[in-house]
């Protein structure tokens, strides 16, 4: 097992050496990207804030809390962006060019080989700003120092969460063949995702948090921060990872017998 | 002389119904992506917000018989607002995936030079296709906006003015896109310009908080650009509360004819470095 | 040690391709109508390969071959039959198996695009838990024996088809696996580079004995490598055997060209019995022509006609497969017609 572990950190490793190779390659891209990914932050904050000009608080939660959420959501999306986002918009090229034919035949995990091989190094610039927010917001917020020690812990949880369903969603190409669509749709429940729960009727907050469990990423961690005694949906949550690992693995193997490859 | 020119505009006519037929291919040949990729995003995009500004007048204690205002729209206002800007999005956005930057990439630049239908008309042609596809969509959605009460029927005289003022719209967002598309010649990835084109329009434009809750200072500025008129200037029209000014119309094609010398100038200049570095 | 390497019984795969008429009417028809065609692109396909044998699966576009490799690699999954690879069934893809195979497609690249070839060498290596001192000095035995030395470190969207075809076949080597396939390995090749690739293989093979299966449909690659060949068209079998009993199909002919000095007659009856291909001059004609009559037909043309030069070579195999592909119920099933 450790031995396992150590040959899948080497690859990593390995995967971290030519991203950053890339990186210096492209390097209008890579300033671009810093630019978009501020762009982006700003536009989603500053929404948020204008409407806290006209309304003293949503949900029962006010600006600040409102905002360390979207910070946690933004840091989820910097974390994602870097280190997966780009894997799945290659999967759906790559499996139309039939290049993945390599990667069934090697010797490691598909998943890890196909939804880790590319690192964004440019978003990590941006990691900092992100990791700013989240304690400004955080502080104005309330949070004690016992509640940012937990913040690492529930950053990883809410991504494996997300990666998890994301990699099921994206294992639907091999039936539909032309991914893309499955990308945009991948995007628009994070885009969901973004929002707390309650903002959500009764219907819709069941189908996501129970069917289709994009709820459970950011909402259950930060509702555990503002308060320990609603810890519910954070078991709930950690439940979820270990299910949805289990369903994505058997869907990935269904997926693989499903693939025909294209034709040389 | 006059035969002559019949048939050469009908051999125009011909190329240009042509190459629209192939990009209806193109865009129907995958019919759940299409879906994903173009309808999906505005609808999931109109449900957030909704689902927001419910909750948000929800929590202030607004009902049907106190309706609370905030930054001058009640409930129904505010949900007519963004229904309105689902029904724009699908009449004005474009392809925004149509990706002129892999032609440029992939070098299929070539065919297009040496082809008697040059680069610029396909992709227009593309344009056109796409929005005759989007149209009968947008029709179908305000229909059952309307029928559900979320947005109300305006004047056949606005509505007209309405669907013209659209058409000038896409226009301009399809010359941006273009734009951000022929970078392809310097850059690798363009799609991050789009994207980031897109971020800017969607924000700026009202699309996601109506404009009139930004600051005051942050609006003076933007009545210097194109974005009010994108979407917060058409959707105040439909809902009644702004007149459709004729002056609307003008800044719309001056900003049109702004990024169409662009275009020009940047086709030029990515043009010599293309074929200078051989085909 | 296990006889056969490869075992397939009744090996099958079937596809399913939607159809669409063109224009927007078909197009939206197919929103809820979308008819299909199934085509069995291997059909009972049955074959068994010893360990160190070099074998060619040798057939026209769309024979099947390549699918046939792909389900002996685990890629895809058969529709029916069985096969064993090894020892195991490739679709279960098993982690031991993978370290035992290697493919090498010439139409895609398993290299990555915008890094030197050295480092997805050294993600390879890590993939196949090469040790390190194993790692160099195969390695280095490779990039001496097939001349790459200097490209190792140049980005590998900055190399020649050539030197690119090279370094694929250096990265399946890189683990020594038990067999490999080679789909079209010389594709798109100068005849240079064609020959380099082909004498490489001849040689690791003599070194190391591995299995090697080899697709193609250049014939000079099955000529040059291939002792045994498989000829498969629409999905099956359709000869098994040394390559100079699939020659022989057409019975045992000879090429014979004739140069004149003069432009003849093409008309003659003379001419029908032997496929006759002449020049635009009629000054020149290649005849099939069976074995027991080559000295009679010889001399009666030499006797009669204007003969400048000629010539006798073997039936090219290209003739035999072209004559195939218009007759396949030529083979009868490796037996040869004579």
């Amino acid at each position: 097992m450790m031995n396992q572990i150590k040959i899948y950190l080497a690859i990593y490793k390995k995967f971290l050496d030519c991203a950053f190779s890339r990186a210096t390659t492209f390097r209008t891209s890579f300033f671009l990207i810093v630019i978009m990914d501020l762009f982006f932050y700003a536009s989603v904050l500053g929404s948020v804030d204008f409407i806290f000009q006209h309304v003293p608080s949503i949900g029962g939660w006010n600006r600040d809390q409102f905002l360390f959420f979207l910070s946690f959501m933004l840091a989820i999306d910097n974390l994602h962006m870097s280190f997966l986002s780009e894997n799945f918009w290659i999967f759906a090229l790559d499996l139309r060019s039939g290049v993945l034919d390599y990667v069934f035949i090697r010797p490691v995990s598909s998943i890890f080989l196909i939804f880790f091989r590319s690192i964004r190094v440019s978003t990590m610039l941006n990691t900092p700003l992100v990791m700013y927010f989240l304690i400004h917001f955080g502080t104005q917020a309330g949070l004690h120092a016992f509640d940012f020690l937990l913040l690492p812990f529930l950053l990883i949880i809410s991504l494996l969460i997300m990666v998890e369903i994301e990699i099921i969603i994206s294992t639907l190409m091999f039936w539909l063949i032309e991914g893309n669509g499955i990308n945009f749709l991948r995007m628009q429940l994070q885009n969901v995702a973004r929002w707390p729960d309650f903002v959500y009727g009764q219907w819709a907050k069941r189908f996501f948090t129970l069917f289709c469990p994009v709820l459970l990423i950011g909402t259950p961690s930060v509702r555990f921060i503002f308060n320990k005694a609603d810890y519910f949906p954070l078991l709930l949550e950690f439940l979820a990872m270990i299910a949805l690992y289990i369903l994505m693995t058997k869907f990935w193997f269904y997926g693989l017998r499903k693939y025909e490859s294209a034709s040389s | 002389m006059k035969i002559v020119e019949k048939c050469r505009w009908a051999v125009m006519a011909q190329k240009w119904t042509q190459t629209i037929r192939i990009w209806w291919g193109q865009y129907t040949a995958y019919r759940i992506n299409f879906f994903l990729q173009v309808i999906g995003p505005v609808l999931v995009f109109f449900f957030v917000k909704f689902s927001l500004w419910t909750e948000i007048y929800k929590g202030m204690g607004a009902t049907p018989e106190n309706p609370i205002t905030i930054g001058g729209f009640t409930l129904d206002g505010m949900l007519q607002y963004h229904g309105w800007i689902l029904v724009f999005s699908m009449l004005t956005q474009g392809n925004a995936n149509f990706d002129l930057s892999t032609d440029i990439r992939l070098g299929k630049i070539s065919t297009y030079l040496i082809y008697p239908f040059n680069f610029w008309e396909y992709h227009t042609a593309g344009f056109l296709a796409f929005q005759t596809l989007e149209w009968p969509v947008a029709f179908f959605t305000g229909s059952v906006l309307t029928i559900f009460n979320v947005i109300h029927c305006p004047s056949v005289l606005t509505l007209m003015g309405l669907l013209m003022l659209a058409m000038f719209i896409s226009v301009l967002q399809f010359a941006l896109q273009f734009l951000s598309g022929l970078v392809a010649f310097w850059l690798e990835e363009t799609w991050v310009l789009r994207v980031l084109l897109n971020i800017t329009t969607t924000f700026l434009s009202g699309a996601v908080i109506p404009l009139d809750l930004f600051p005051e200072a942050l609006r003076a500025v933007l009545a210097y650009s194109p974005f009010p008129y994108m979407v917060y200037y058409p959707v105040k029209v439909a809902m009644g509360q702004l007149s459709l000014e004729p002056q609307v119309f003008l800044i719309l094609t001056a900003w049109t004819l702004v990024f169409a010398a662009l275009n020009v100038l940047v086709w030029r200049r990515g043009l010599r470095l293309y074929t200078g570095a051989g085909m | 040690m296990m006889e056969y390497v490869i075992e397939s019984q009744n090996l099958s795969k079937t596809f399913r391709s939607y159809e669409k008429n063109p224009g927007l009417r078909g197009a939206i028809r197919s929103l809820w109508h979308r008819p299909y065609k199934e085509s069995h692109a291997v059909d009972d396909f049955n074959l068994q390969v010893k360990s160190g044998e070099m074998i060619a699966l040798l057939g026209p576009n769309g024979a099947g071959k390549t699918t046939i490799m792909k389900m002996w690699t685990g890629i895809i999954v058969p529709s029916s039959g069985q096969v064993q690879v090894i020892g195991h069934d490739p679709w279960k893809r098993d982690k031991q198996f993978r370290k035992k195979i290697a493919l090498v497609m010439g139409q895609k690249s398993q290299l990555w695009w915008d890094i030197p070839a050295l480092d997805s060498f050294l993600l390879l290596q890590k993939y196949y838990e090469i040790p390190d001192n194993e790692f160099k000095q195969r390695l280095d035995m490779l990039s001496t024996i097939l001349q790459v030395q200097d490209k190792l470190k140049i980005h590998v969207r900055k190399l020649s088809l050539g030197e690119r075809m090279k370094l694929e076949l250096l990265a399946s080597f890189l683990h020594s696996p038990d067999i490999i396939f080679l789909d079209e390995p010389t594709i798109g090749l100068d005849l240079v580079a064609q020959e380099n690739i082909r004498n490489f293989l001849l040689d690791y093979h003599r070194q190391h004995q591995c299995t090697i299966v080899v697709t193609s449909h250049y014939m000079a690659d099955v000529e040059a490598l291939c002792k045994r060949l498989i000829l498969i068209i629409g999905g099956t079998k359709h000869f098994d055997g040394p390559i100079e009993q699939f020659t022989q199909i057409l019975g045992k002919n000879k090429i014979v060209t004739f140069n004149f000095s003069q432009a003849i007659d093409h008309t003659l009856d003379l001419w029908s019995d032997f496929e006759p291909t002449w020049n635009e001059m009629r000054t020149q004609v290649a005849l099939r022509v069976p074995m027991e009559k080559l000295k009679d037909v010889t001399v009666q043309i030499l006797n009669q006609f204007p003969v400048s030069e000629f010539s006798t070579e073997k039936l090219p195999i290209e003739r035999v497969m072209k004559k195939i592909l218009e007759n396949p119920s030529l083979t009868k099933w490796g037996q040869p017609s004579s």
